[in-house]
């Protein structure tokens, strides 16, 4: 088995997956050895279920891990470089912080040198000599080890005092001099490289205020070598961490790192490019970036403004990079090789797991495949418990289960085709004793019993005889031998319906005694009985013994045996038949025999009669036959019966025929009569019609006229229609006119009223003038009245009383003229009056001949209608015409047809005649007498 | 030229037709201010009209003033004399009104116009205001213009006469006026019997 197994594993192609037994790989877990592509999915099915499980399990196993591991590493490394950074920036905040206040403590002691009353005060300063001056400023820096120099000059920068050292020229032109003189205010000068000394160092200098006066008199100088700020600082570097300080333009002037003393003097900018941007905005930044080609880790830090001054230097601290980052590499690296070493373990275990999970389902598989292919021996090894081995046994059971079905099929083809052939011998012949005979021989061959017997009943099933026999050898015969074995009634039954009676060893069955005797006579030791049935009765019994010893008959067998005498019985039943048949040929041979020798008798008796009637046949009626005893007697006596009556008929005819001719030729006249009046009649009815035609075509002329008389009347219609419309619009005109003079007529009476108003003013001017004229008259009287020397205000008077004479004229004029208007005005009024009766009464007008013009259309609309009646009345008549016309046509048609038929009987009756006379002299062949 | 029959004709024709146009006011005819003579109180006369082509001639003497008086400062008062209007008040003083057309006898004097044209008279102490049509003027008429009074004058008006005068009308024509006395007016018997 385990070979087959092997060898159905070799042969195997890749197995297709048998549906639903592994779930499909989701699609949210694709292999990670496969590239997702579109045929993915399909590419996937194409594989076996190891592969695809094992597939599964490794992404389940590493993926997770792999995640972790990825997360792990981001996580760490963020949070590692925030530390770092941070780190860096406090670093440099913390050093720019540190300087800022040292230079804060510098610019105290500047500050503290200018307030000392050896300087400030005048009255101590006048009373100290130089060198008393100098002493305290050496004195000054020997405490404060800082300084290399401490000097303090007037206001022309000639030195004052100055500390131990070379004596110090004119300081006038220093940058930090002229810039304390100009704001009055300390002040730290960037570094530079002094004149004196050539060291780099940075100045600090403050003014001294005169303590009484409060005006600046001197100003103290104190130089910080760039060293000392080099020992402040120096904490800050090492480790692989640099620093970097540049001033207020972003020059560098302090760097730790022996390597980058050349950078000294140059911008931090160009330095640095990555903090550009930074040191621009003055914020405090950290980020990696380059230096001479090397990753560094750039922090920067501007000073801050603290206290008074405001330094504005700049603080970048380099960190090599590997240095910076060297601990988180290390951890990161840990984590990366963990994670893989992890995901490799869990990978390996997976596909073993998977790969051992899926085997058993694998076998069975290949066993269902090789049992389908048909090879029935295969097998499954059994292990344990679990599903796999129960599916395993059931396959097993089932490859028993078919297998022994496939042998008991092979049996049951094998007996099915002796069955057939044993059936086609017996059905070959139809004598019964060779049917038996056979039967026997075959049944033996079949059984491979020693003897078979066909045992047939006598009628009253008491006994019977061996008819047919077939025997083993050296067995004793039982052919033709009587048997006295009386069968009980229950037997014949049991027989009757088919029963098969077995007996498996004689000496172990009890049997009744004569019976027992027979089958000890014959040997038998087994046998087998089965009922030969003959049109469903018994004849028979069909026997097989074994005589050698007993034997257990099996069920298929006793069926066989069953239906081998059955069989027999069957071939019995067509030998039966054919006997019978063939009984009921020889009957009927007789039967046609007597037949023919009475059809040979009655031939001669009609010849008799056909003798004694012969001359009938040439119209002899007198003529009778001989009656004899018999058939041909009694049609002999029918034959003159029939010859008495057809004379009496002949006789008949006779005489009818001769009325017939006669009377035909009285009917003859008539009927000639009758057809030439049909013709009259025909002819008449023709002229009618073309009568009846001419007096349509005139309707149809009515038709026409009517029809132009319409057209005519709705032309007219039409005319009045436009009329009516032209009418309406008249009178919108007129109305429209008549408006348009209510307007006018408004205006002029408008008018006149303003000419009223103007004869108004007229009489007020009339008045004026007259009181004018009045006054005129009186200032002539007191002139008169006042003598000689009034003279000439009466001469004034005089032309004020003309002035006002000529007022009333012209004002005279002027009611002439309107009174010459409001007459023509009214004149006008007057005349729009009538002019708006008139246009009412043409508007009436109007109105009154377009209702005159819907007369006229109504009158041709009726016109129309009657017209249209008239002409629907001819096409009435026109209709009643045609049908009249049809009628007369058919008139005519009757007619011509009562002429023809008319005619037609005439020549009937003639050919009546004659078939009369023909009958006469045909009946005339006819002896009656 | 018949000096007489002119002034008759107008008088007779005139006279019993007294209708008039209520526009003319003032007479058309400049009277006697065209002749640009002296015009003195011993020969000046004031021209009134009564009705249409009738005019008078008063003396300047005794012609106060001409005033217009509206109808409505006219009182009328009963139980007067025919030819008194009523009661008019001028300058405190307060005058009677009398029609000169009736007192004259030459029918009434037109009432209906919203103003009455009236020539204050004054006779030594005596004032009295008479309503005429219409006011035409004064004239200066020379000594040689005095006429007799004609027969045609109607017989009402001859205790008022003075005389008549004939005062040219135009360049070519002239009238025959009748110059009235106011002292005759103011001693009217009319008046007379009712003071």
């Amino acid at each position: 088995m385990v070979d087959q197994l092997d060898r159905t594993r070799s042969q195997s192609t890749p197995l297709s997956e048998p549906p639903g037994l592994s779930p499909r790989p989701k699609p949210a877990f694709p292999p990670p050895q496969k590239k997702p592509s579109k045929s993915w999915l399909s590419g996937l099915g194409a594989l076996g279920l190891e592969k695809k499980a094992t597939l599964l399990a490794i992404a389940l196993g590493t993926l997770p891990v792999l995640g972790i591991g990825g997360l792990a590493y981001v996580v760490a490394d963020r949070t590692i470089s925030d530390q770092i950074t941070k780190a860096e920036q406090s670093r440099s905040v913390g050093l720019s912080d540190k300087l800022n206040r040292y230079m804060d403590d510098r610019f105290s002691d500047a500050q503290y040198i200018a307030k000392q009353p050896t300087f400030a005060n005048s009255r101590i300063r006048s009373t100290l000599t130089r060198e008393n001056k100098d002493n305290d400023l050496t004195a000054f820096i020997q405490s404060k080890t800082m300084y290399d120099s401490v000097a303090v000059f007037d206001l022309e920068g000639n030195v004052i005092s100055q500390s131990a050292g070379p004596a110090l020229d004119n300081h006038r032109d220093r940058d930090y001099f002229k810039q304390v003189l100009s704001s009055q205010s300390p002040f730290i000068s960037s570094p530079t490289t002094a004149k004196a000394s050539g060291d780099r160092a940075v100045h600090i200098a403050a003014p001294i205020f005169d303590s009484d006066q409060k005006n600046i008199i001197a100003v103290v100088r104190l130089r910080l070598p760039l060293a000392k700020i080099d020992d402040v600082a120096r904490n800050f570097s090492g480790n692989g961490e640099h620093y970097h300080i540049a001033d207020r333009n972003g020059t560098l002037f302090l760097a730790s790192d022996v390597n980058e003393k050349d950078d000294i003097d140059r911008n931090i900018s160009d330095i640095f490019p990555a903090l550009k941007q930074s040191i621009t905005d003055r914020k405090n930044n950290t980020l990696p970036g380059l230096d001479d080609g090397k990753l560094y880790m750039l922090s920067y830090a501007a000073f801050p403004q603290l206290g008074d001054i405001n330094l504005l230097w700049n603080t970048v601290i380099t960190l090599d990079d590997t240095v910076a980052f060297g601990a988180q590499r290390s951890l990161l690296t840990t984590i990366l090789l963990g994670t893989l070493g992890s995901a490799l373990g869990t990978g390996f275990l997976a596909a073993w797991l998977a790969k051992r999970g899926t085997r058993p389902i694998l076998d069975a598989t290949r066993a269902v495949k090789a049992l389908g292919e048909g090879k029935l021996q295969t097998r499954l090894e059994v292990e344990g418990q679990d599903e796999l081995a129960l599916l395993s046994g059931n396959i097993n059971q089932m490859a028993g289960q078919l297998e022994t079905l496939v042998k008991i099929q092979t049996l049951s083809t094998d007996r099915s085709n002796s069955m057939a052939r044993i059936v086609g011998n017996l059905r070959r012949n139809l004598d019964p004793d060779v049917i038996l005979q056979n039967g026997v021989e075959e049944v033996r061959d079949f059984l491979k019993c020693d003897r078979v017997v066909m045992y047939r009943f006598n009628p009253d099933f008491k006994s019977g005889y061996v008819t047919a026999e077939s025997l083993g050898a050296n067995w004793v015969s039982a052919k033709g031998e009587l048997i006295e074995d009386p069968l009980t009634p229950d037997a014949v039954d049991r027989y009757k319906n088919g029963r098969v009676w077995t007996l498996t060893d004689i000496s172990k069955q009890q049997l009744t005694d004569c019976h027992c005797k027979i089958l000890q006579k014959l040997q038998v030791q087994a046998n087998i009985v089965a009922p030969i049935r003959r049109d469903g009765e018994l004849i028979g019994l069909l026997c097989a013994h074994q005589c050698s010893g007993p034997r257990e008959w099996d069920e298929e067998e006793i069926d066989l045996f069953r239906q081998l005498s059955v069989q027999i019985g069957y071939a019995l039943d067509q030998s039966h038949l054919f006997e019978q048949t063939e009984a009921a040929r020889g009957a009927a041979q007789k039967l046609s025999e007597e037949q023919r020798s009475q059809k040979e008798e009655l031939q001669m008796q009609l010849l008799d009669l056909l003798s004694d009637v012969e001359s009938a046949s040439d119209g002899n009626l007198t003529v009778r036959a001989d009656v004899s005893a018999g058939e041909i007697g009694i049609v002999a006596d029918f034959f003159n019966a029939i010859i008495e009556n057809l004379r009496t008929v002949v006789t008949q005819v006779k005489s009818s025929a001769a009325q017939v001719n006669s009377s035909i030729g009285k009917n003859e006249a008539a009927i000639g009569q009758l057809a030439s009046d049909a013709m009259e009649q025909a002819n008449e009815t023709t002229r009618t019609l073309d009568s009846l035609e001419a007096m349509t075509q005139s309707i149809l002329n009515v038709a026409s006229n009517a029809q132009a008389a319409a057209a005519v009347t709705r032309n007219a219609a039409d005319q009045a229609q436009q009329g009516g419309e032209a009418m309406d619009a008249t009178v919108v005109n007129i109305t429209a006119l008549r408006d348009t003079i209510g307007e006018t007529a408004k205006k002029v009476k408008r008018l006149g009223e303003a000419s009223q108003e103007i004869s108004k003013v007229v009489s007020l001017i009339n008045q004026i003038a007259m009181q004018t004229n009045l006054l005129a008259i009186n200032a002539g009287i007191e002139a008169a009245r006042a003598g000689e020397e009034a003279q000439g205000f009466a001469v004034v008077a005089e032309e004020v009383a003309e002035l006002a004479t000529r007022s009333a004229a012209a004002t005279r004029e002027i009611e002439q003229i309107v009174s010459n208007i409001q007459q023509e005005t009214s004149e006008v009024v007057n005349a729009m009056e009538q002019g708006t009766t008139q246009v009412v009464k043409s508007s009436q007008m109007a109105s009154e001949a377009k209702s005159s013009l819907r007369q006229v259309v109504d009158g041709s609309r009726q016109v129309d209608e009657l017209v249209q009646a008239i002409s629907n009345a001819t096409v009435s008549q026109v209709d009643t015409s045609a049908q009249i016309s049809q009628l007369m046509k058919a008139i005519a048609l009757i007619s011509t047809r009562t002429s023809e038929s008319s005619k037609q009987i005439s020549t009937t009756l003639r050919e009546t005649v004659s078939v009369a006379q023909d009958l006469q002299a045909s009946v005339g062949t006819f002896t009656v007498n | 030229m018949n000096v007489v029959d002119s002034p008759v004709e107008t008088w007779v024709g005139e006279s019993q037709s007294p209708t008039a146009s209520s526009s003319a006011l003032i007479s058309q005819k400049p009277a006697g201010l065209a002749p640009k003579s002296l015009l003195t109180l011993g020969t000046g006369y004031l021209r009134v009209s009564l009705f249409d082509a009738v005019s008078v001639l008063l003396p300047l003497t005794q012609v106060q003033e001409v005033i217009a008086l509206p109808s409505h400062r006219l009182s009328a008062l009963p139980n007067l004399p025919a030819p008194v209007l009523g009661l008019m008040n001028r300058r405190s003083q307060v005058l009677w009104l009398v029609d000169l057309v009736y007192l004259l006898g030459m029918g009434r004097l037109e009432l209906e116009a919203l103003t009455h044209h009236v020539v204050v008279l004054k006779v030594g102490t005596v004032t009295l205001g008479v309503a005429v049509k219409a006011i035409e003027g004064m004239v200066s008429i020379a000594q040689d213009a005095f006429v007799p009074v004609p027969p045609q004058v109607p017989p009402s008006a001859l205790p008022y006469l003075k005389s008549c005068a004939r005062v040219a009308s135009s360049e070519t024509s002239s009238a025959l006026l009748m110059v009235l006395n106011p002292d005759a007016l103011i001693q009217s018997p009319i008046l007379q019997i009712q003071n």
